[in-house]
């Protein structure tokens, strides 16, 4: 027990080098498959990890669009990440495309992707650099997030 | 003998770790201390839960490692377990997994596995808490390529009921051996499978096939048919025979989404529960509905789901959804549910959600179940929000009515503080003989930045079947105090 | 990195390297009691039966069915009396654990009634009991008997009992005129019927 107290105390002050992200290659909703080369921005890649079941998720979606749109030019590409799992994949298509979703949404039915960058939360965000390193994460989303998310991004494009 | 295959886990461990400088090394750690009761508790114990993930990442080299512990007052309730440990080698055409891996096969009528990420089970019998997860223990070979895709994968799925303490041929007692491979073609899509189960020397083999793709961008399809062909002949369609056919469509028509999906399931429960086809329930967020799921019988189901999107130009959304569901067991047991949720923005910055939802439910005796609620988040500054959310739920079962109601009031400042206060009130005679039952607790949440959170609870929290990222399972009534701590490095 | 700055490598990983040290403490130090537990070991035909508490022995009995005595147990029914298992010595006793608003076991019910219940009616020798491991009140159980119309003895707060069997909700547990354990399943109660049958008959003889 006293070990897995220090254990803990130990891990709340580790800092280890940022995470990468592979080449993954999932469907996407019109069952193209897709790799994440294909997919990345020149300058830096948002991936939105959602899934149709959580309200903070889709309540972001509007949000995030707009940011893409304003930024596509300056080299940030999105990408969406449906985690949607056998019981609700069926409405990722018919929800992303009734919210008029303008960057790609890929489906990985079994959260592989999510689980290998350990994250944890719906909805999670991650902002990858053009070397593929995970620079920024975000768990949640409430209203207000979107101006978080635009300031990182400028930061990170300077 | 396990402790020296322990050891040398712990070897590889120091070892991997050590190669740091070559590769990258992540991971996340959950601590969860509780002092509290469960059901039937006579006083209040306190115990810990620990679950620690570590990664290494060396070019196409991955390694993982889950160490998981839990210490309580119950002697017989502790472990220290390295719960999963895998060795992963990616390229952009080969994938190969041995140790522990996920790898659903379909839509899961045949082999489902998954995690749920934060949640932590616990058992009336077994008193620990442990992770949730079907993971499968084994190895697997994934080759891919733009437009062919094919696996191998051969372990054994695990039985989450038992806690890590327990023998292993408890906890993973079916063992699988599948192949599966898929082409496309101009966005068509055709997969077969064949697995190999066994389980305390009963054997089966089944077979799949499925047929998905885009006829244009606004439609799209899916089917899946699952059969035992051990006994019965691949045509078989009897009340005998065991098979699951699952069929969906969409369609999107500008701002307008529709879902409909089909089920027939019969005798298609595998082994200890490794499968699990497709619900064709919603999933709802609302907690009263959500604990009033509809779980999808293996069994025997027939049914449907359709389901309704309209976006309006000011992005309110409404969304619709009806779902049948047929059992026989014995006697015939219709479920038929009619959900209607309105989401829109108040003055362009009060996001309200208010729902309606009708249901009848006789396999679980539940008759004329109406529920209704409202969820608002009213803006109150440039960085904080209020939540105000009310349920209100009334059935009858056999003659006696029934009703669950929740409120809750929130308060979040950016997603850094989240807090809320949660009431709930039964009268329902599965949990209070006669009169009423009543949960009071409080959240706090501290998001101290991307790495570190904090979550508290206090109070009384109301258990019961629960629905999370698809996948049903039993929460145990807690009174008590907990305090979660998460960390990504 | 420059791979041979051992200097620097050193001091960046010195975190890592004292937090896996008291991990690799942790796991060494570890009780007795997690002898039997999961690692990464393939299932074998070793049973689960030996009760952790009690026999330290850290490898499992290799033997497929063992005969194992049914640990006693005395349990409020359904009816309001008090069940033991010793009021049915010398009987062939089937448990079927259930939880009382779990979807599979009330689906498993007619079947359970109709192919380990109703053909056994007069037979003085044998006796089938559901024990609910979900510990619900009277009324919750008393609706499993309701949807499923099973007319065997319904227990109730079985929790604990489940434990002892090393068993969970929707199994099957077969023991025979000595009091032996003869079949305890691994699967889904559905799945183990048809077994749990072969074996009944077997042990009644018929």
């Amino acid at each position: 027990m006293r070990a897995l107290i220090i254990v803990v105390m130990l891990f709340s002050i580790l800092n280890v080098s940022a995470q990468q992200v592979r080449n993954f290659k999932l469907k996407d909703i019109e069952n193209n498959t897709q790799s994440f080369t294909q997919l990345k921005g020149s300058k830096l890649t948002v991936i939105d990890f959602w899934a149709t079941w959580c309200k903070p998720c889709v309540k972001a979606i509007p949000e995030l669009n707009k940011i893409y749109e304003a930024y596509k030019i300056k080299g940030v590409e999105f990408i969406g990440v449906s985690c949607d799992g056998p019981r609700s994949v069926s409405k990722v298509a018919p929800l992303s495309k009734t919210l008029q979703i303008k960057y790609p949404i890929l489906l990985d039915i079994n959260s592989e992707i999510k689980s290998e960058l350990n994250l944890n939360a719906f909805p999670t965000l991650v902002i990858v650099n053009s070397n593929n390193k995970i620079v920024w994460v975000h768990e949640g989303f409430v209203s207000g997030d979107q101006k978080l998310v635009i300031e990182e991004i400028e930061k990170l494009l300077k | 003998m396990t402790k020296i295959v322990k050891n040398s886990i712990c070897l590889v461990v120091i070892v991997l770790a050590s190669f740091n400088v070559f590769g990258q090394f992540n991971g996340t750690n959950l601590v969860e201390y509780q002092f509290g009761e469960a059901p039937n508790d006579v006083n209040a114990i306190s115990s810990i839960y620990d679950r620690f993930v570590a990664n290494f990442n060396y070019k196409s080299f991955r390694s993982d490692v889950t160490l998981e512990q839990f210490y309580s007052e119950y002697d017989g309730s502790n472990y220290t377990n390295i719960s999963q440990f895998s060795v992963q080698y990616n390229s952009d055409k080969i994938q190969v997994k041995l140790g522990n891996f996920y790898e659903t096969i379909g839509r899961g009528t045949l082999l489902h596995s998954f995690q749920i990420p934060g949640a932590i089970l616990e058992d009336l019998s077994y008193r620990s808490r442990h992770y949730f997860n079907r993971d499968i223990l084994g190895a697997s070979v994934k080759f891919q390529s733009n437009n062919f895709m094919t696996k191998v994968l051969y372990g054994s799925p695990l039985n989450y009921v038992f806690p890590p303490n327990q023998n292993s041929n408890l906890r993973r007692s079916d063992t699988i051996a599948a192949l599966y491979s898929e082409y496309t073609y101009k966005n068509q899509t055709l997969g077969a499978a064949i697995m190999h189960h066994s389980n305390s020397g009963n054997e089966k083999l089944f077979s799949m096939i499925t047929l998905s793709g885009s006829i244009s961008p606004k439609i799209s399809y899916y089917t899946e048919v699952s059969k035992n062909i051990k006994n019965n002949s691949i045509n078989d369609f009897s009340d005998a025979a065991s098979y699951a056919i699952y069929s969906g469509v969409n369609i999107s028509l500008n701002n307008i989404g529709i879902s409909a999906e089909y089920k027939n399931y019969n005798n298609f429960l595998i082994g200890s529960g490794i499968n699990e086809p497709p619900a064709l329930v919603k999933e709802h967020t609302y907690r009263l509905l959500n604990r009033s799921t509809h779980v999808p019988q293996p069994l025997n189901e027939s049914g449907y789901q359709l389901e309704a999107f309209y976006t309006m130009p000011n992005l309110s959304v409404l969304t619709l959804n009806h779902t049948k569901a047929i059992n026989k067991f014995g006697q015939k047991f219709t479920f038929n549910e009619y959900f209607l949720e309105y989401d829109f923005m108040l003055k362009d910055k009060h996001d309200i959600k208010l729902f309606i939802d009708y249901a009848e439910d006789p396999f679980k005796l539940e008759e004329n179940r109406i529920s209704t609620g409202l969820y608002s988040e009213w803006k109150a500054g440039k960085n904080s929000t209020i939540r105000t959310d009310y349920e209100f739920q009334h059935f009858d079962r056999l003659n006696e009515g029934n009703v669950n109601q929740v409120l809750s009031v929130g308060y979040a400042y950016k997603s850094k503080i989240i807090g809320s206060i949660v009431a709930e009130h039964s009268t329902d005679n599965y949990l209070v003989n006669s009169g009423s039952k009543y949960w009071l607790g409080a959240n706090l949440k501290y998001k101290l930045n991307n790495k570190h959170s904090f979550q508290l609870f206090a109070g009384e929290r109301r258990g019961g079947p629960a629905c999370n990222a698809g996948v049903c399972y039993e929460v145990l009534d807690f009174k008590g105090v907990e305090l979660r701590v998460t960390s990504r490095f | 990195m420059n791979i041979f700055n051992l200097k620097s490598i050193f001091t960046s990983n010195l975190k890592l390297i004292v937090i896996l040290v008291v991990i690799l403490s942790v796991v060494s130090c570890s009780g007795s009691g997690d002898d039997d537990a999961e690692v990464f070991t393939s299932p074998t035909g070793s049973t689960g039966n030996s009760n952790m508490t009690t026999d330290p022995d850290p490898d499992p009995e290799e033997s497929t069915d063992p005969e194992v005595s049914a640990p006693s147990f005395t349990l409020k029914s359904l009816a309001g009396v008090d069940v033991k298992l010793s009021d049915y010595s010398n009987k062939v006793v089937v448990l079927f654990f259930f939880g009382n608003s779990c979807p599979i076991c009330k689906a498993v019910g007619p079947k359970i009634e109709s192919e380990l219940a109703s053909p056994f009616d007069g037979r003085s020798d044998y006796q089938i009991l559901g024990l609910d491991q979900w510990n619900g009140n009277a009324n919750s159980v008393e609706a499993f008997k309701t949807s499923t119309n099973v007319s065997f003895p319904l227990l109730l707060n079985a929790s604990e009992v489940a434990a002892d069997y090393k068993t969970t909700y929707d199994r099957l547990v077969v023991i025979d005129k000595s009091g032996n354990i003869v079949f305890s399943g691994k699967q889904t109660a559905s799945a183990d019927i048809a077994a749990v049958t072969t074996k009944v008959n077997e042990l009644l003889g018929s």
